[in-house]
């Protein structure tokens, strides 16, 4: 199953513009223009993930893994699963009965998560794959969970990712989105957007060296639909007793979903 | 519950830094490996704001530490061979590091206990037997000598506490029983309770003996 790959020209939305941060660019393109910043920033990321939360992105994940309930034996799919994070916690609690697939559309970020497992000695049950959200190339009704942690707002057509998601996953089974969200407190925002407009882009200067990428960063979390349209839109493609959990005051959110 | 994921973190990282200083930590998983045991604490049950059921999973050279939901009774009878859940009192979590008091804490109903046995034994045994040579551990940072003697100085001023809070007890003890006796002794409070169920006796037959009289007056 590793290395599958999955495009999705579609040309009937060629025309159509979609945000890419605060611009506007041909629905087609944006997934060119992510893929660019994720290349761009997939040697950095997990070390500037630490600085930009202050390390708090650790516990949203295992806030995510805690609501997960998967068990031994069980079937997930770490979707956009970037640098492994979950992944690799997965991997130990389905135990080699169990499998886990790790996809992400980006090469170079695939790449580094596969790299960082087999380096902390996770191989086995788990597998690689090259895989577009939108058009995800596993039969129907097969995965236990399903979790996509901070990549959902990349996704340039998200009711069709989570439509795809719907069909991949078991009845019975459950998934998970971790991402960035709004913010419930009007205090809270206003620090929040400084931070993000004044602090950020420049940590990613001296860090990464590309103030750009998380300028997009910033822009997209802003962009991203707030915790009760992406509960309204999850229940659109048939998810069932959709709810979300805000974390750190709603600056994240963890939508959860299940397919009866 | 965020906090949740905290002490589940801080708790995952003390075992697995236990578990990485000692001599014989990966022998001691190796019959884990692949298991899980949930963990929930009685005394938490009411407070869902604790956390008071977390699993942990143990890996070949680590263990895996996540925040759990009680499990329904009916889940508890299906449990995989991979698998045991244990609900213990907080005071008794620390009897869970000796092996051989497993079975008499089930039998005295401290332990509610379901799944496979053998994992919880290699569970006590993983955390009763971890042998960490401290100052091996220390001399890795600071060098041998002051290894040695931070270690002997903390052996010297841990006997120190010790013996100097058992003077004070022994102290306390003598003044809150001899000099200002503003406390009883066990052998005084064994013959109060003595005394009291002579009386509980005494009245039970003196209640019987009334009662055979006003039945043959009447």
């Amino acid at each position: 199953m590793s290395n599958d790959t999955a495009t999705n020209t579609n040309p009937d939305t060629k025309d159509e513009l979609i945000d890419f941060g605060y611009q506007q660019v041909e629905k087609g393109k944006k997934e060119q223009l992510v893929a660019g910043v994720f290349d761009s920033v997939a040697a950095k990321y997990d070390v500037m993930n630490d600085l930009m939360s202050f390390g708090i992105h650790r516990i949203w994940k295992r806030f995510t893994i805690d609501s997960s309930g998967v068990k031994s034996g069980q079937r997930v799919l770490d979707l956009a699963g970037g640098t492994g994070d979950l992944a690799a916690k997965f991997s130990r609690i389905v135990g080699e009965t169990g499998q886990v697939v790790l996809a992400d559309i980006n090469h170079s970020m695939l790449k580094v998560g596969k790299d960082k497992l087999i380096n902390k000695g996770i191989v086995g049950n788990i597998d690689y794959v090259q895989a577009n959200a939108e058009s995800l190339p596993f039969p129907d009704n097969y995965f236990d969970l399903i979790t996509i942690a901070f990549g959902l707002r990349n996704v340039t057509d998200k009711s069709k990712a989570l439509a795809s998601m719907f069909r991949v996953l078991k009845p019975g089974g459950r998934l998970l989105i971790l991402e960035f969200s709004k913010p419930t407190s009007e205090s809270l925002s206003k620090i929040y957007d400084l931070y993000s407009f004044h602090v950020l882009p420049k940590m990613g200067k001296v860090v990464a060296n590309d103030s750009e990428s998380y300028q997009y960063l910033a822009e997209s979390i802003r962009m991203h639909p707030d915790q009760e349209t992406l509960k309204g839109m999850m229940n659109e493609v048939g998810f069932e007793q959709t709810q979300y959990t805000n974390l750190t005051g709603g600056i994240v959110a963890l939508h959860r979903g299940f397919k009866f | 519950m965020p906090m949740h994921q905290a002490i589940t973190a801080s708790l995952e990282t003390a075992i697995n830094s236990a578990i990485s200083l000692s001599n014989n930590g990966s022998v001691l998983l190796t019959s884990l490996a692949g298991k899980n045991c949930s963990i929930h604490i009685q005394d938490f049950t009411q407070f869902p704001s604790l956390l008071n059921t977390f699993c942990i999973h143990f890996s070949a050279d680590r263990v895996d530490v996540t925040a759990a939901e009680p499990i329904d009774e009916k889940d508890l009878h299906e449990l995989d061979a991979n698998s045991c859940y244990v609900s213990i009192a907080l005071n008794a979590l620390p009897e869970l590091q000796k092996t051989s008091h497993l079975t008499k804490l089930i039998k005295q109903g401290k332990l509610d206990f379901y799944g496979e046995l053998s994992i919880l034994q290699a569970v006590s045994k993983l955390f009763s037997e971890l042998d960490i040579d401290i100052p091996e551990v220390l001399a890795r940072y600071i060098g041998d000598v002051p290894s040695q003697w931070l270690v002997s100085s903390s052996q010297k001023f841990y006997k120190d506490i010790k013996r100097r809070h058992e003077r004070n007890m022994a102290t306390l003890s003598d003044i809150a029983l001899e000099e200002k006796p503003i406390a009883v002794r066990p052998i005084m409070l064994t013959h109060f309770a003595d005394q009291v169920k002579d009386l509980q006796s005494d009245v039970a037959r003196l209640e019987a003996r009334i009662a055979r009289l006003e039945s043959e007056d009447s």
